[in-house]
């Protein structure tokens, strides 16, 4: 429970660390922070245009053509947050590699950083979706449960984070590795249908997907107005959480011989 | 009270034979099997001191020889393979110049982005703000990105965030060198101030006369481990001595320290119909030498083969400073020497009566010409055929760690009464 105490102690830094992060990101750029709309509309918008109109998916528990767009954005959201979390983190610690040489900073922080950074651009759409939602008088209660979903979502990021940002200064080809695997787990996850659609025998690939677990509570809290289906919940936030200490343990444990091998 | 106790402190490196054998070390599968997987390099070894609080300390070193991985550990940037470093105080640190600065950020920005990276919060680097900007001296550049930034800005930002914030311990490795006089001046100021607030210093350089101003002590580490710790006028006379005494051993051995490669590119013109076959350094007594006294005599020999008889050829022997100064050039011409050299084998010899050289390294080259324009400057590197560089030593003196110079002039000196001397010559003109 040590990296609970310590991102609670640091949680100013943390979150001074991530304004830091998109000044870094967005200095010199003409639109800076409307970015982290943009992308993923225009992700979405490839989306629908490719499952909506050109391959006309459309699941049965919806009926019109706006009701598949939210259904989409609700999984594409987390999937967008959690891979850019993943995708930045891993190659973070690599990146500020001079902070490591040079001054006793916590370097655990920095890819709790790069976490919380691809959670912005997350919040942000669901703020968008939440007003849409609520224009269509969609939102009911449920939705109180929509900051335990980000949380938990954040803390198996970061779990997985601390370790890879670790494996990847051993080993420098992981974040290629990692950009491919988050390419195939985009299409392996369901973000353009839903679990029902996938055929049988297949179900395993959404089972064994903890993803789908994610992405499934966000649906059920946003567009259904309804408690996520526990267990899968439960199961989720079980690997959240061992993410999160084996993750910690790892990152600590290298922490000290890290700085030789950068 | 130490501020600084250093016991048995030792940093190992492993020096992988592949990236793979560092993956399976980490997965604890290279137990036992040592020498297969990687060399072990001791940066440091069994390094123990201690370090009053402050005094200020520099420490001196040949490359490689364990001063950065000191500082690293001192820093905590890096943990000690065996031993430990116990610091008492808040360090602050400067042990490379790309710390903490984000290429894209301003320099303004950056100053607080640093304090994030030192644990100092808004208001307390508001505080900072002014002094560090005034001493970085920035001007216009403050609201530049830090990629614009020259290397010398760009040090004194990382030396003013460095040294401004609170700090009981300063590290500093090796990096004022890049600084011009100016700037170094107002280090040194700084270096003293914090003499008088008490922060303990320590300085890594290869500058010895920053050591001989700035520090109260001096440490000098050589593979390892220290070698001489004492007041920075003995560990840097010991350590000039030890690096001449080397010098000297090598130049003895006939090896060349430094071959510079200091002539023109067509240093090694071929040449149908002359080559040199050897240039070699000859003493008073005829025997070879690389290392000669100040004020010795030194012959310099070159032995050739010509196809065909030159009989008005031009010689130039150039001497260098391993720097590449040109500190004199002798050419044949010149000196009124008629040189016919003769068909087959042959020697040309030139004779430096008194080697009138400071102590130190140089570096010969010797063109042979069929005829040398003295008003083209470019003529001396039309030579037919030019010899590869070679390199000989002038010997420090005995007891005399002082810079000499190059040149050893001859001078003679006095000292009478009063503001002017009255010379008999001087006398007469003013009765008339």
């Amino acid at each position: 429970m040590n990296c609970f105490r310590m991102l609670f102690r640091h949680r100013h830094l943390v979150w001074r660390l991530t304004m830091l992060d998109f000044q870094v990101r967005y200095a010199g750029s003409r639109l800076g922070l409307l970015w982290t709309l943009l992308s993923p509309l225009l992700v979405l918008g490839a989306y629908l245009l490719l499952f909506g109109k050109i391959l006309g998916v459309r699941p049965d528990s919806v009926l019109s053509g706006l009701d598949y767009a939210l259904l989409m954005t609700c999984g594409l959201l987390p999937w967008l947050g959690f891979s850019e979390g993943v995708m930045r983190g891993t190659g973070s610690v690599l990146a500020q590699r001079n902070l490591m040489k040079s001054t006793v900073f916590p370097m655990e922080l920095i890819p709790v950083t790069a976490v919380f950074a691809g959670l912005v651009g997350q919040l942000c759409g669901i703020a968008v979706l939440l007003l849409v939602l609520g224009a269509r008088g969609m939102l009911g209660l449920a939705v109180v449960l929509l900051p335990l979903l980000v949380l938990v979502q954040a803390l198996f990021t970061i779990g997985i984070v601390w370790f890879l940002s670790c494996v990847n200064i051993l080993y420098r080809d992981t974040s290629q590795v990692v950009g491919l695997l988050m390419v195939l787990l985009m299409f392996l996850s369901p973000i353009a249908y839903t679990q029902a659609m996938v055929p049988a025998g297949f179900e395993l690939l959404v089972t064994l997907n903890p993803l789908s677990y994610l992405i499934d509570g966000y649906r059920q809290v946003l567009l259904f107005n309804h408690v996520p289906n526990l267990t899968g919940l439960a199961v989720f936030s079980g690997l959240a959480l061992s993410a999160l200490l084996t993750g910690h343990r790892y990152f600590m444990r290298l922490r000290r011989v890290l700085p030789d091998f950068v | 009270m130490n501020a600084i106790t250093v016991k048995d402190l030792s940093k190992m490196y492993k020096l992988y034979g592949g990236s793979h054998y560092r993956i399976l070390d980490f997965l604890g599968l290279a137990r036992g099997r040592t020498a297969r997987y990687y060399q072990e390099y001791w940066a440091l070894k069994d390094v123990t001191f201690d370090i009053a609080q402050g005094s200020t300390v520099g420490v001196i070193g040949r490359n490689g020889a364990g001063k950065s991985t000191l500082l690293k550990l001192l820093s905590g940037a890096s943990a000690p393979t065996r031993g430990e470093a116990i610091v008492n105080g808040r360090v602050s640190a400067l042990l490379e110049l790309s710390t903490g600065f984000h290429p894209d950020l301003t320099g303004h920005e950056n100053i607080f982005a640093s304090g994030l990276y030192l644990g100092l919060d808004r208001p307390a680097m508001e505080q900072l703000y002014d002094e560090i900007v005034a001493f970085a001296e920035l001007g216009p550049f403050l609201h530049q990105p830090v990629r614009t930034y020259s290397t010398g800005m760009h040090l004194r930002l990382a030396f003013s965030v460095a040294t401004s914030v609170p700090a009981d311990i300063q590290l500093i490795d090796e990096v004022l060198a890049v600084g011009d006089t100016y700037f170094f001046g107002k280090c040194l100021q700084r270096f003293r101030r914090f003499q008088q607030e008490g922060r303990t210093t320590v300085l890594v350089s290869h500058d010895l006369g920053t050591i001989l101003r700035v520090c109260t002590r001096c440490l000098w580490i050589e593979r390892g481990a220290i070698v001489a710790d004492g007041t920075p006028l003995e560990v840097i006379t010991a350590y000039n001595q030890s690096i001449y005494e080397e010098r000297d051993r090598a130049a003895e051995a006939g090896l060349s320290v430094s071959e510079v490669d200091l002539a023109p590119a067509q240093a090694l013109r071929r040449s149908e119909a002359i080559c040199m076959e050897g240039v070699e350094f000859v003493k008073a007594g005829g025997q070879l030498s690389r290392a000669f006294s100040i004020g010795e005599p030194m012959t310099v020999r070159i032995r050739y083969r010509s196809r065909m008889a030159l009989p008005q050829a031009v010689v130039s022997v150039t001497v260098y400073r391993t720097d590449g100064l040109t500190v004199c050039n002798a050419i044949s011409s010149m000196d009124g020497a008629h040189l016919e050299l003769a068909e087959g084998r042959g020697t040309i010899e030139v004779a430096f009566d008194q080697l009138m050289l400071g102590p130190g390294e140089y570096t010969v080259s010797v063109g042979i010409y069929p005829s040398l324009d003295l008003a083209d400057s470019a003529s001396l590197q039309h030579a037919v055929i030019w010899h590869k560089p070679q390199t000989f030593l002038v010997r420090r003196l005995a007891g005399v760690a002082l810079d000499l110079g190059v040149v050893r002039h001859p001078v003679r000196w006095r000292a009478f009464a009063g503001l002017e001397e009255k010379l008999p010559g001087a006398a007469a003109e003013e009765k008339r």
